[in-house]
């Protein structure tokens, strides 16, 4: 197991490198530079900038000098902003992006496989197939074909300018944060924490009050409430959970959009995969013992489906970035999304580099831990793959 | 295929567009005249735009004059022309690499993969935005490197891992005993358990392909001369504001039209995969 890990990290190193070196050249490859973005610039002026930047270094240089700076921890500073180094930035912007993306990621899957588990199930009733089950598949294919964009205008059409229940732009409320004691990232890694918490010490509880107790208690349900209200009581006393609320108020209608349109891919596999374990032997076994229908279907068909949507998740989840990013773009949520946009007009190497590295690892990362943990599980698969489909 | 609901739906609303993109060019020569009509440059100076359905114009007319119908049929053309193209690019590269990669492994095996972990990596919108810079996006261009861009990542990987676990399998060992060179082996042995993914390849592939034309042209990155991403940019800058969504008219159809297109794309796509399980 350890040679192969090793393997798999020199082998992640390397396209690491080769990703970087070919996004660099294909960056250097636009014409024009920064400079030349800019417009009504006198001509001396133009040549001291580009001294200044660096951008009259032969190319190898500037790619040394990037690289060098990657792996030391420092993503050099952006052209557009004079002294705005570029992690700073990405430090106060990605928090925005995940507070969109990771909610909408977890809560689509959730959501599509939940979905799912029902419309996939043997036992499912006539009139059910009829009323919920064609409708919802419908919308789900609808919605996951849509573009993303139409699901914003639509939702801020309905919610926020008719209905007017939830604000149709920014990520805060201005006059609401005047004089706040705290920004808004900070607030957000709050919430952040809150939710691990809440998740963890749940987990927790429900670990110690133990299964055999679980079945007699109608507590095991709700065991979540706990940990809830002692968070709630924290955000509560501590006064700023009228801060928190205009946040969450804020993320309700990118957050509707971003699920909308992504929840309908994993809600069809789980499907696919509920039919397809249906037919296997066990589910006559678990019937013959007499068990629920809702006990086979939770208990035995619903987990085995899932391994197989798990590598899917993965492969979908940059579909989800980059919907999430288009979502930013419409809203105008201060986040990534906006940034790699100007960036990309500005010719802000830097900027766009980083993100776009950023991003990579994240990849290589979730693929190289998919692989490790197949490997590990079925160790026959050592050299093979776990992309798959 | 036309057992399946997904598939018939699909192939449905795909023989529908069909249709729609090969009526244009009819009722242009019959009883539009290119003046008023003409998807691009025509202009009605009859009335002001945009203005709502009227019987001179069933869907309307945009902010610049222009028949929103005739713009909708014409779009179609470049829709499936987007669509296929990249499909096929997708669907061809992912075959090729796929089985080249799976069944010879080694070297071919360790450059193919290396290739394809990267393009995994990189994706596709970005890049076609940086591009967009760098050249200018007509349709061909921008489908064919969206086809490029798809096809290498993931469908390649999924073919190879399929190829493998195929040609362990006895009669490839029986047909190779017989004689069979590679290139014989892949063709008349292989092949035709890979042709079902790369048919769900290519039908996903056109569906991103379309998606993504339409974010780039929604953006103003592309030189298309019409599409229907092109109508959505035009007319979306006044939509969002204005209490009563004006002008609802315009934007509607080509929105609805993405959506219809892509998922029969889509579902054909799911279709195969429920049907031939190529899992």
């Amino acid at each position: 197991m350890v040679p192969f890990i090793l393997r798999r990290l020199v082998r992640t190193l390397v396209l690491l490198l080769l990703y970087q070196f070919l996004l660099f050249l294909l960056i250097q490859a636009m014409p024009g530079d920064f400079v030349s973005t800019l417009i009504g610039l006198p001509s001396p002026l133009r040549r001291g900038l580009r001294t200044f930047l660096g951008l009259n270094d032969p190319l190898w240089k500037q790619y040394l000098r990037w690289l060098v700076g990657f792996f030391t921890g420092n993503l050099g500073t952006t052209f557009q902003f004079p002294h705005r180094p570029v992690g700073k930035i990405l430090l106060e912007l990605a928090p925005r992006t995940l507070f969109l993306f990771l909610p909408a990621a977890l809560l689509s899957f959730w959501l599509g496989i939940w979905l799912g588990k029902y419309l996939g199930s043997p036992f499912r009733r006539k009139g059910f197939r009829v009323l919920v089950e064609g409708p919802l598949i419908l919308l789900g294919v609808l919605s996951y074909n849509s573009f993303p964009i139409w699901l914003a205008f639509v939702l801020v059409q309905i919610f926020a300018i008719r209905l007017r229940w939830f604000p149709a732009e920014n990520i805060l409320s201005m006059n609401r944060w005047s004089g706040a004691p705290v920004t808004a990232n900070q607030i957000i890694t709050l919430l952040f924490l809150t939710v691990t918490f809440c998740g963890v010490s749940s987990a927790l509880l429900g670990h110690l009050t133990g299964r055999r107790g679980a079945r007699r208690f109608w507590v095991r349900p709700f065991i979540w409430l706990f940990p809830a209200c002692v968070a709630l009581l924290g955000w509560y006393l501590s006064g700023l959970a009228p801060l928190a609320l205009d946040l969450l108020w804020h993320l309700a209608l990118p957050l509707a959009t971003v699920v909308l349109f992504s929840f309908g891919e994993p809600l069809l596999l789980m499907r696919l995969f509920m039919r397809q374990q249906a037919a296997e032997d066990y589910v006559h076994v678990a019937r013959a013992k007499g068990l629920s229908l809702a006990r086979i279907r939770d208990r035995h068909l619903a987990p085995l489906a899932i391994i197989p949507l798990l590598t899917r998740f993965l492969i979908q989840l940059p579909f989800v970035l980059m919907g999430s990013l288009v979502v930013e773009v419409a809203f105008f949520w201060k986040g990534l999304g906006s940034l790699i946009l100007t960036a990309i007009d500005f010719q802000d190497i830097p900027v766009i580099m980083a993100i776009l590295s950023v991003v990579g690892v994240l990849m290589l990362v979730a693929h190289g831990t998919l692989d490790v943990i197949h490997a590990w599980l079925d160790p026959r698969v050592r050299d093979e793959r776990a992309i798959r489909i | 295929m036309w057992a399946h609901p997904f598939g018939r739906a699909g192939l449905l609303i795909v023989a529908f567009f069909g249709l729609v993109a090969l009526i244009h060019p009819l009722l242009m020569a019959t009883i539009w005249p290119p003046r008023v009509y003409h998807p691009t440059v025509g202009f009605d100076d009859t009335i002001s735009h945009p203005s709502p359905p009227s019987s001179r114009h069933l869907l309307g007319t945009d902010p610049m004059g222009r028949d929103v119908l005739s713009q909708l049929l014409y779009g179609a053309r470049t829709s499936f022309g987007i669509g296929l193209l990249a499909g096929i690019v997708a669907a061809l590269l992912a075959t090729i690499a796929g089985l080249a990669s799976g069944y010879w492994g080694g070297w071919v095996d360790a450059i193919l993969m290396g290739i394809s972990d990267v393009f995994v990596l990189m994706p596709p919108p970005v890049i076609l935005l940086i591009i967009g810079l760098l050249l200018d996006l007509h349709w061909p261009s921008l489908a064919v490197m969206y086809g490029v861009l798809a096809g290498m990542g993931v469908p390649t990987i999924v073919v190879r891992t399929h190829v493998r676990s195929v040609k362990v399998r006895p009669f490839v060992d029986a047909a190779r005993v017989a004689g069979g060179g590679g290139g014989h082996i892949i063709r008349y042995h292989l092949l035709s358990f890979i042709l079902p993914l790369s048919f769900l390849f290519l039908a996903f592939t056109a569906t991103g392909a379309v998606l993504t034309e339409a974010v780039l042209s929604f953006f103003g990155r592309t030189q298309m001369r019409l599409s229907w991403g092109t109508m959505i940019w035009l007319t979306q800058i006044t939509f969002r504001w204005s209490p009563r969504g004006e002008p609802w008219h315009a934007l509607l159809p080509p929105v609805l039209a993405i959506m219809l297109f892509c998922s029969a794309f889509y579902m054909l796509g799911r279709a195969v995969e429920e049907i031939s399980e190529p899992v």
